[in-house]
């Protein structure tokens, strides 16, 4: 069996060719190296085809279009000047055809094409067929072909479907790469280079092998059949676990990113819910205080008006006063005096104290006696019924100041707390000036759910892993329960045997998986921090860039602290270059790497930097990079194209159907 | 031409992993996995692996599975 791979030889693309694909009605790209670069770059305005460039080498290669853009429906890939000019029964092909060299003089050719047909109703041309077509022309030159589902087998060798957004990728990658999932995205990476795919199938082959095998041998021993379903059930959830455990942890990370990009986005930006809540609060307070204001006013009002009557009646109830009081001192106020012994007397015209008759005389004497008395209770009692009302009304003279003194202390104390809350509401609106303050608090809402969220998911990672903990002593009680069944039955001790094997061998492809997955991962981690070391300017700031045992990817800084978070795009973007290189490194997969837009997200100031390091990987492996003219600013160009093997740019021309390309330098 | 794509570090991994004492599973293992590297797979993996299984218990000396 002879080996054959592409793994540990440099492989560069050597030629690019579209015919009637999207913009490119027959375009032919040369990508030759110079004797100290294989950078390429390619320079086109928007829409005049970079993107599909990198559509079309994976087009050529995998069949599909990963970066056509995810908001417009799939425009049609036939260019639209040939079919504009195709008649009712009409042919076109459209092919893309890449050709690309091993060190070791092997020449690949990787051509694709689709054949469409225009229908007699007009309108887009109706597919008719594809095919892949892969050619190997070894150093002696002998040719052989693939097609088809052969054809990818070989394609796979090449670069493999699962690693190609490592090798042609937009510059957005870069950005996003360590953003989101970060641990998640890490891991399917290590698996990828570690190509453990192999061996999980036949891990999980031999799993499905064993399950049958205890199967068996149940049915040879009844009692067996319950245990092996409970071996297999408790495997089962384990298994789903595991995968609820990963997506689990997967949600965990994302809604960590998600709060630290909101908990970015609201630093140093108020807290405009608080703030409008309080807002809100200190207009109520407002509004509440001007009403006891109004009514503290007529009550001080009121007063006035009761003072001003009161003052005008002084004189005289100090006057009244006085009289009652001297009447009193001179016994002028008499008690009141009972008139009932002269009445009865006068009534029964005999003396009620001594019982005598009364003579006419006396009786008129009583009767007078009884008006004198009766005139003079009048005046007693109607003077002393004014007494009250005078001693109250000098009483609230007096008590006046002290009454419009309290009204007045509370009416200022009042048009202060209005004055107060008037201020903060000024301060408040100073604070929000300019901020769009629904925007905030819809950062606010999202910074809060996912906060929620991953707090919620951490909760439920806990359950889970506890469950797994629970079923994991299940399944061990299980295989004792299996084991204790099977003893009983010596006639299955051949296939229990042969179970044991068969599990020893899955086991062993789990050990080896787990051992490979961590060797990887600490070689990516070492690579990863020499090239990021080497690359980056600043050359004091970080001690390591680190991959812990749950591949989350972290870069240290110098203090010890971890800076992943807070660290600038550019160097971010920079990391996740250096761990693309490092995966090329330790794949052994020295293929080329296509990038488009590669410094877009990244600010003037870090460019230049951007610009050098891509330069420099131009000098180890081929380099294809596809610029805007913006992008390609002045600084970029100082410190990329005299070090560029080829510089070529895209127009599209004035039917805007398609695109020329012309070499540049 | 064959188009195996054996991972070597694998099966060196796998190899040394098992050491002597599980020298015969690693065979069974790297057999397996070569077997599943040949060009298009396994379409009838049961049979092969089945296979494999016996012959490489009955090295052990220990009797067949089917």
């Amino acid at each position: 069996m002879r080996m054959w791979q592409i793994r540990g030889l440099p492989v560069r693309i050597k030629r690019i060719r579209l015919k009637n694909y999207r913009q490119f009605l027959s375009t032919e790209m040369t990508f030759a190296p110079s004797e100290t670069s294989d950078l390429h770059i390619i320079i086109g305005r928007n829409g005049t085809g970079k993107t599909n460039l990198l559509n079309a080498i994976n087009w050529c290669l995998y069949g599909d279009e990963p970066h056509l853009s995810q908001d417009l429906p799939s425009p049609c890939r036939p260019n639209l000047h040939a079919v504009n000019g195709l008649a009712a029964g009409d042919e076109l092909e459209v092919c893309v055809d890449v050709w690309a060299d091993a060190d070791d003089g092997t020449e690949f050719t990787f051509l694709r094409q689709e054949y469409y047909r225009q229908s007699q109703e007009g309108g887009a041309p109706v597919r008719t067929g594809a095919k892949l077509k892969v050619g190997l022309r070894s150093a002696g030159g002998d040719s052989k072909y693939y097609f088809d589902a052969e054809g990818t087998t070989v394609v796979e060798r090449f670069v493999p479907k699962g690693l190609r957004d490592f090798f042609f990728f937009d510059g957005e990658r870069l950005d996003r790469y360590f953003k989101e999932a970060t641990g998640q995205n890490v891991r399917h990476a290590v698996f990828q280079i570690s190509r453990l795919d192999l061996v999980e199938r036949v891990e999980e082959n031999l799993d499905k092998l064993a399950i049958e095998m205890r199967r068996a041998a149940g049915q040879e021993t009844p009692g067996a059949i319950s245990a092996a379903d409970d071996v297999e059930r408790c495997k089962n959830g384990i298994r789903d676990l595991d995968s609820r455990i990963a997506d689990c942890q997967k949600q965990i990370k994302l809604a960590r990113e998600k709060f630290a990009d909101y908990a970015d986005k609201l630093k140093d930006k108020p807290d405009v819910k608080r703030l409008v809540e309080e807002r809100e609060a200190h207009q109520r307070e407002i509004e509440a205080t001007r009403t006891l204001l109004s009514q503290r006013n007529v009550e001080r009002h009121a007063v006035l008006v009761e003072g001003a009557t009161l003052g005008l009646l002084k004189a005289a109830l100090d006057k009244t006063r006085t009289i009652i009081q001297a009447k009193r001192k001179r016994g002028e106020i008499p008690p009141a005096i009972s008139d009932h012994l002269l009445k009865d007397s006068v009534t029964n015209n005999r003396c009620t104290v001594c019982d005598r008759a009364l003579d006419h005389g006396s009786a008129e004497h009583i009767t007078d006696l009884m008006r004198v008395l009766a005139e003079s209770s009048e005046v007693t009692t109607k003077l002393t019924a004014l007494e009250t009302p005078i001693a109250l009304h000098l009483r609230r003279i007096a008590d006046l100041p002290g009454r419009l003194l309290g009204l007045a202390r509370e009416l200022a104390r009042l048009d202060g707390d209005v004055e107060k809350a008037t201020k903060r509401i000024a301060e408040i609106d100073v604070t929000l000036g300019g901020y769009d303050d629904a925007k905030i608090v819809e950062w606010q809402m999202e910074y809060a759910k996912w906060d929620k969220e991953v707090t919620a998911n951490t909760e439920l990672l806990g359950g889970l892993k506890n469950q797994r903990v629970g079923l994991e002593a299940d399944l061990e009680a299980a295989r004792k329960r299996y084991e204790r069944a099977l003893d009983v039955a010596s006639k299955v001790s051949v296939l229990r045997r042969q179970l044991k094997f068969c599990e020893g061998a899955e086991s062993l492809a789990g050990e080896a998986k787990l051992r490979i997955m961590t060797e990887n991962r600490l070689a990516m981690e070492a690579e990863t921090q020499r090239l990021f070391m080497d690359f980056l300017w600043k050359k004091h700031t970080y001690q390591a860039v680190k991959i812990d045992a749950d591949y989350n990817l972290d870069l240290i800084h110098t203090s010890g602290l971890s800076w992943l978070g807070i660290t600038s795009a550019a160097e971010r973007e920079l990391l996740a270059l250096s761990f693309t290189l490092a995966l090329h490194h330790i794949s052994k997969r020295d293929a080329p790497i296509m990038i488009d837009t590669p410094v877009a997200r990244i600010s003037d100031e870090h460019r230049d930097n951007f610009g050098k390091i891509l330069s420099v990987v131009g000098t180890t492996r081929q380099t294809i990079l596809l610029f805007t003219p913006s992008e390609f600013s002045s600084e970029i160009q100082e410190s990329m194209r005299q070090g560029a093997a080829s510089v070529a740019e895209l127009t599209l021309q004035s039917s805007e159907e398609v695109t020329t390309l012309k070499e540049i330098s | 031409m064959s188009t195996t794509r054996i991972n070597v570090d694998a099966v060196e991994r796998i190899r040394s992993i098992a050491g002597e004492e599980r020298k015969e599973e690693a065979e069974f293992l790297i057999d397996l996995i070569c077997d599943e590297a040949k060009e298009g797979g396994m379409s009838r993996w049961r049979e092969q692996y089945r296979k494999r299984l016996n012959a490489h218990v009955a090295d052990k000396g220990v009797a067949r599975a089917d």
